[in-house]
């Protein structure tokens, strides 16, 4: 039976922190700055959106020989998330002997800080990428570096210091954790449920305090089931990219925080003929690799949701459970007839995604239930899937709006279409007379006004913070006809 | 007074001058170990302070606007403080004392500082911040220009400069046009929001760890408000994570309250703010209406020109004078404009005061001039370049204009070199190529268009309030031969320090590994002006070369006497001393090492540390009447952008940019084009992406307006590594400055900013080829993909 330890153990750099007495909600980086006092990580905006407290979380891989690491933004990271696992800093990186890593050593030789405040998460941004990819080239550098802002640089010389580490031998780049393997073995969390003697699962806490509070990290579906079932009220914590802001901004305390991230099944794509099985505390990087190659737009939706560090945490699922109107996953996965596998205990339930929302950031989960995963057809022969999202700034922005589309092509004309949007109503949606307009016709046929007409008629219209309701009329017009004009070019496939 | 000796160490030998050292504290900065202020060990007992914001834009405050005992109430607070306790002066403003740092009776904007709370955590300080109520009595609120204009509601009176017979000339040109533009509000974003640490010490004294470019003022500014001398208050700042104008007068906001609280609880309180009640406290880039009235002739040449400038400035003056002179003294940018009248008005809002922005107030005349420019092209159907050639300055003695290289200011201008700028630049491009290259793209692409611009700028350094023109130093020589520099300069990321080390190694002789430049500290080097204007290095350089040509001169008469010979025959090289040519028997003989010398000025009782001291000399200029010699010198550059536009999206691509810049001899060449880089890529995002939204819409008696809906990086946008071209080509136009500045170097800072002007001209030419040129475009600032598609739409509407 693994130890309660009421403690948040972590490795760092060759020794376990027994972090003790914070509060559930401290961050990663308070905790870095405050408790360890350990400044080279910054605070730029507490947000996840500037990238200067990017650290590198690492977790043992499946056959616990190796370190796998992803970027995070550590000011959403809440602490507890990282019991069992490790964190490398920028402090990291230098060698005992005062060496510098190769991208340290790079952004010296080529001017690549000014103020320095960015520095320390453009460099672990650069670390990572250079972790898992040998020979990145400049498109995956940028991509790295879309979630790390710097004001003064204009980005030029960090670029060209990212392309010049990556240079140096493989066995420089990569981060020295052999002190570090052990450790993580030794505190490795437990994954089985704990039986109490009645025989009743002991959802294992990270933290309790006195009053009641907690943070509970469970192992198995089942105990997280019941957990929720007997805590309706507690919060769920996958990614911490909605809830780390809130606890930020808003100073959001929930009594009780239940973490995904150690729920073993939840972390699995189950694969079928048909369909991907997607567990809710799958990372969206995981979900952009899987989807790359039947759904390239869906893919590149994925990655201009977010930064890689924000792609390293943030899940589908959580961006469904939200239900923003501007969620970029979901007019996707409605295109594509995704539904959602809804648990409250022992029950399951299917939902296409399209009946989840009741309104406003409002859905259909009852006390206790929760998504357990989210299921993606799989392409069938023919069909044809596009999306296309417009922001003010490509990468790690929010859309104006987001089009995505299905359909096939049967002789010449369009069948079994689904069109389905984000940001011009409460919630995302299907757009079924703009599908009306497109099924059974050929794209040639399909004229802007059907469309301004369908837009008119099936929206409420509404300015937004982000974009004026005309100007997303004539997205949404726009990026139909697109798709539309682009269908010309369509090899069809006999029915 | 000290008279600078340039001239003179121009002439010596600069092996350190021109190298491509790194940033002093790059190896810092790459490891986590480069210290900002809330990095700074904090000392026991430390307390932590947050600001209470109004909620209202424009109100009464009730009392004093909280509830004293419900805030004490709240967990773990130990004090709070508001206008009431201030003992002293309540002002932050820099130049009209018109700005409380606490709201006092009234509140003036959405955010305005109305009490300071003070616990025991950061967190604790911040939540009783939050939660707590402030009573207030509500009242109407101006926010837009528009409105502003239409209540006549002024910080300052307007202002202008007339030349020439403006209104006659327009009657009688052979074209003429008017219109209207618009360019946006621009938030500094430096990567490290405001943060004061303040510490107080023995009898009443403090120090406070600002991170600031204005040392000086915040020292003032505190001192005043708590009643000291302002020998009473040390303000110290090592580096900070980015400044962009928005340091240099709102961080008082920020250490005066700090220093409020630290003096009234004699304990350590520190005031960090989050990102969002940053933005939300703090001024940004003013933005301007701009109208215009044009008469020109067939070449495109301007006869005359009728502007009127109107800007946001907020709710108080702060900098608004000078950045709305310095708009004016910009509207000519590298034209001669024999026929002007320019207005400005400077439009009080209920908004944060508008404050400093790299560049001042120049970005937005010129975008003001460039416009007119591209519409008297559009109006001929001439390729815009073709028009800024007609307009440039010219040589009288070429033109046979006596007043063709004379501004509208009436400053001769000096050191024209934009033309030769243009024809670089027009070349390495290859502009005429690229300009047909994109027609015939344009030619046969239905829903994608390119465009393409060139824009030159000319931009004036010093500061336009004359007294600021002055700087001082301060350098120490130990005896082990180290140095110790110090300046009242401040190190924000533009490499200050680093060129400030280059020019005192230069300037002694030694090695640059034996300079070390210290932090800014008001005890060192007093009443410096801020590091602002572009002016860090000019000014510190060579108040620094004037306290190392003083050490050096003692340290001569000390090597002198060691080897017997007259002072005139001693030269100090990397570090050594060397006899100049007239007394030399062999190349480069060594013949003492600089420590050695130094050792021996100690032991021979010689002074080993000077200040030193510098004054722009020249200007002289009547901000009253906006006539006189403003600028010392001008800086010149000019930039090509080539965009892409997604006619259906309003998405648009930057696919290549090519810089030719002046920054004189270079000090330092990778800093300069960094500085290059950065501040165009930051005029790219003021011009294309950034955008302040406000809350406009009020109940029915028009209150619960003026709330910034963007503020932070979720909302506000600011280009990315992706934004940035591969093409991305900077030249440094081979040349010096006319005038002896620190090895006839220019200044870096503000002046690249405006290179990104080509970028929007490059979109706004884009969107015009939807019309095949032939219909006006209608874009303004900043030119968002909703923007260029709705630019895109008007043209169409045109054209049907």
């Amino acid at each position: 039976m693994p130890e309660v330890t009421n403690t948040v153990r972590f490795v760092l750099d060759g020794r376990i922190v027994e972090a003790r007495g914070v509060r559930r909600t401290t961050t990663v980086l308070d905790y870095l700055r405050e408790h360890l006092h350990r400044t080279g990580t910054k605070e730029g905006c507490a947000e996840g959106d500037c990238g200067a407290c990017v650290v590198l979380v690492g977790e043992l891989t499946e056959d616990g020989q190796r370190v796998r690491y992803a970027p995070v933004n550590s000011c959403l990271q809440l602490l507890p998330t990282l019991d069992g696992k490790s964190l490398k800093t920028v402090e990291s990186l230098q060698g005992a002997d005062g060496r510098l890593h190769p991208v340290q050593e790079a952004m010296v030789a080529c001017h690549g800080s000014q103020c320095g405040f960015c520095t320390p998460g453009i460099v672990m941004s650069l670390a990572g990428l250079l972790q898992s990819v040998a020979q990145p080239g400049r498109a995956e550098v940028n991509d790295a570096l879309s979630g790390n802002l710097c004001r003064c640089t204009g980005y030029r010389p960090i670029v060209d210091a990212a392309l010049q580490a990556a240079q140096a031998p493989a066995e420089a780049l990569r981060i020295d954790d052999a002190a570090d393997l052990p450790l993580l073995q030794q505190i490795r969390r437990a994954t089985e449920p704990t039986y109490s003697l009645e025989g009743e699962i002991v959802v294992q806490p990270v933290l309790r305090t006195k009053k009641g509070s907690e943070f509970v990290a469970p192992a198995t579906v089942e105990e997280l089931a019941d957990y929720l079932v007997k805590n309706p009220d507690a919060t769920l914590l996958a990614g911490s990219t909605e809830i780390g802001l809130k606890v930020n901004k808003a100073f959001l305390r929930p009594a009780r925080i239940a973490y995904l991230g150690h729920v073993a099944e939840l972390r699995r794509v189950q694969t079928t003929p048909e369909a991907w099985q997607i567990g809710a505390a799958v990372p969206l990087a995981e979900v952009q690799t899987l989807l790359a190659d039947a759904y390239p737009d869906f893919a590149e939706v994925l990655r201009r949701f977010g930064s890689p560090p924000i792609r390293s945490t943030a899940t589908l699922a959580g961006n469904i459970a939200n239900g923003s109107p501007i969620g970029d996953s979901m007019p996707c996965l409605m295109a594509l007839d995704a539904t959602l596998l809804l648990r409250r205990g022992r029950q399951t339930r299917r939902l296409p995604l399209t009946q989840f929302y009741t309104g406003q950031k409002r859905t259909v989960l009852e006390s206790g239930e929760f998504i357990e995963a989210v299921v993606v057809p799989r392409p069938r022969a023919g069909e044809v899937f596009r999306a296309h999202k417009v922001s003010k700034r490509f990468e790690q922005d929010i859309s104006a709006t987001l089009f995505a589309l299905r359909y096939r092509l049967v002789e010449g004309r369009f069948a079994d279409v689904r069109v389905a949007c984000n940001g011009l109503a409460p919630a995302p949606c299907r757009v079924p007379l703009i599908e009306a307009v497109l099924e059974g016709r050929a794209p040639a046929d399909v004229t802007a006004a059907e469309l301004d007409a369908a837009v008119a008629a099936g929206f409420t219209p509404r300015d937004g913070l982000r974009a004026s309701w005309h100007y997303r009329a004539l997205l949404a017009r726009n990026l139909v006809l697109q798709f539309v004009e682009d269908a010309a070019g369509v090899e069809e496939t006999a029915r | 007074m000290n008279a600078p000796a340039l001239p003179e160490t121009l002439m010596s030998l600069a092996p350190v001058q021109g190298r491509e050292l790194p940033h002093e504290s790059a190896r810092l900065h790459v490891t986590g170990e480069a210290a900002y202020t809330d990095d700074l060990p904090e000392l026991r007992g430390t307390l932590y302070a947050a600001l209470v914001l109004s909620p209202v834009a424009h109100g009464e405050l009730i009392g004093e606007g909280i509830d004293r005992a419900a805030l004490m109430a709240e967990h773990g607070v130990v004090a709070v403080y508001t206008a009431r306790d201030i003992p002293g002066e309540n002002n932050c403003g820099p130049i009209v004392h018109d700005d409380p740092f606490l709201a006092d009776g009234v509140v003036q904007y959405l955010g305005q500082p109305v009490a300071i709370v003070v616990a025991r955590e950061m967190v604790y300080a911040r939540e009783a911040a939050r939660n707590a109520k402030v009573a207030v009595r509500e009242r109407p609120a101006i926010l837009t220009i528009d409105e502003a204009m239409a209540a006549q509601s002024f910080i300052l009176p307007p202002k202008g400069i007339t030349r020439g017979e403006p209104a006659a000339m327009l009657e009688r040109a052979p074209h003429r046009l008017s219109g209207r533009t618009h360019c946006g509000q621009q938030e500094q974003f430096y990567l490290e929001g405001q943060i004061a640490y303040a510490v107080p010490r023995e009898d009443g004294q403090l120090t406070l760890y600002v991170s600031t470019q204005h040392p000086d003022g915040n020292q003032r500014e505190a001192a005043a408000a708590l009643n000291l001398g302002t020998h009473d208050v040390e303000v110290i700042c090592r580096r900070m994570g980015g400044a962009f104008g928005g340091k240099e007068g709102q961080s008082s906001i920020f250490s005066q309250s700090a220093a409020l609280a630290a003096w009234h609880l004699k304990r350590p309180v520190k005031l960090r703010v989050n990102r969002d009640d940053d933005m939300t406290i703090t001024g940004k880039r003013h933005d301007f209406r701009i109208d215009y009235d044009v008469g020109f002739d067939d070449t495109g040449r301007i006869l005359a020109l009728d502007v009127t400038l109107a800007s946001r400035c907020g709710y108080s003056t702060d900098f608004s004078g000078p950045v709305n002179d310095r708009a004016v003294l910009h509207i000519d940018n590298c034209y001669h404009l024999p026929h002007l009248r320019v207005v400005s008005h400077r439009c009080k809002t209920h908004m944060q005061s508008a404050t400093a922005f790299r560049g001042f107030g120049g970005p937005q005349g010129m975008f003001g001039i460039e416009t007119v420019i591209e519409e008297i092209a559009q109006a001929l159907g001439k390729d815009p370049l073709e028009v800024r050639r007609v307009n440039l300055y010219r040589d009288p003695a070429v033109s046979g204009d006596a007043l063709s290289l004379t501004t509208p200011y009436g400053q001769r201008i000096e050191d024209w070199i934009g033309d030769r700028v243009i024809d670089q630049l027009e070349a390495e491009s290859g502009y005429p190529e690229r300009r047909a290259r994109v027609a015939a793209f344009n030619a046969q692409s239905r829903t994608r268009k390119r465009g393409l611009a060139l824009v030159p700028l000319k931009f004036g350094i010093s500061f336009t309030a004359t007294m600021l023109n002055q700087a001082g130093a301060l350098v120490h020589v130990y005896q082990d031969g180290t140095v110790s520099v110090n300046h009242g300069g401040t190190e924000m990321g533009q490499g200050l320090n680093t060129k400030m080390a280059q020019v005192a190694a230069d300037a002694l002789g030694i090695p640059v590994e034996l300079v070390r430049v210290t932090a800014s500290d008001t005890q060192k080097v007093p009443n410096a002006s801020a590091t602002a204007a572009s002016s860090g290095a000019d000014m510190n350089g060579a108040a620094i070369m004037d306290a190392c040509a003083q050490l050096r001169a003692r340290l001569a008469g000390v090597a002198a006497r060691m080897l017997d010979l007259p002072p005139d025959a001693i030269e100090f090289r990397a570090g050594e001393v060397h006899l100049t040519p007239a007394y030399r028997q062999k190349d480069s003989e060594t013949r003492l090492s600089w420590a050695s010398v130094v050792k021996q000025a100690w032991l021979d009782r010689v002074g080993l540390s000077c200040t030193g001291f510098y004054r722009t000399p020249e200007i002289a200029y009547d901000f009253n009447t906006l006539q006189g010699k403003a600028f010392y010198y001008y800086c010149y550059g000019a930039a090509v952008s080539e965009v892409e536009i997604d006619t259906r999206t309003g998405e648009w691509w930057l696919r290549a940019v090519d810089i030719v810049h002046d920054v004189g001899r270079s000090i330092n060449p990778a800093i300069d084009r960094g500085q290059i880089e950065g501040a165009f890529v930051q005029g790219m995002g003021w011009l294309t992406m950034e955008e302040c939204i406000w809350s406009l819409k009020g109940d029915a008696a028009g209150l619960g307006r003026g709330r910034l809906l963007t503020h932070g990086p979720s909302t506000y946008k600011i280009p990315v590594a992706g934004d940035v071209p591969e093409h991305f080509k900077v030249s440094l136009f081979e040349g010096e400055n006319i005038k002896p500045t620190p090895y006839r170097s220019k200044a870096v800072g503000e002046p690249p900013l405006m290179l990104a002007l080509s970028t929007f001209f490059a979109l706004r030419d884009a969107v015009a080829a939807v019309g095949g040129h032939r219909v006006r475009v209608d874009l303004d600032a900043p030119a968002t993909p909703e923007r260029i598609l709705l630019a895109c739409e008007r043209v169409r509407s045109a054209l049907e």
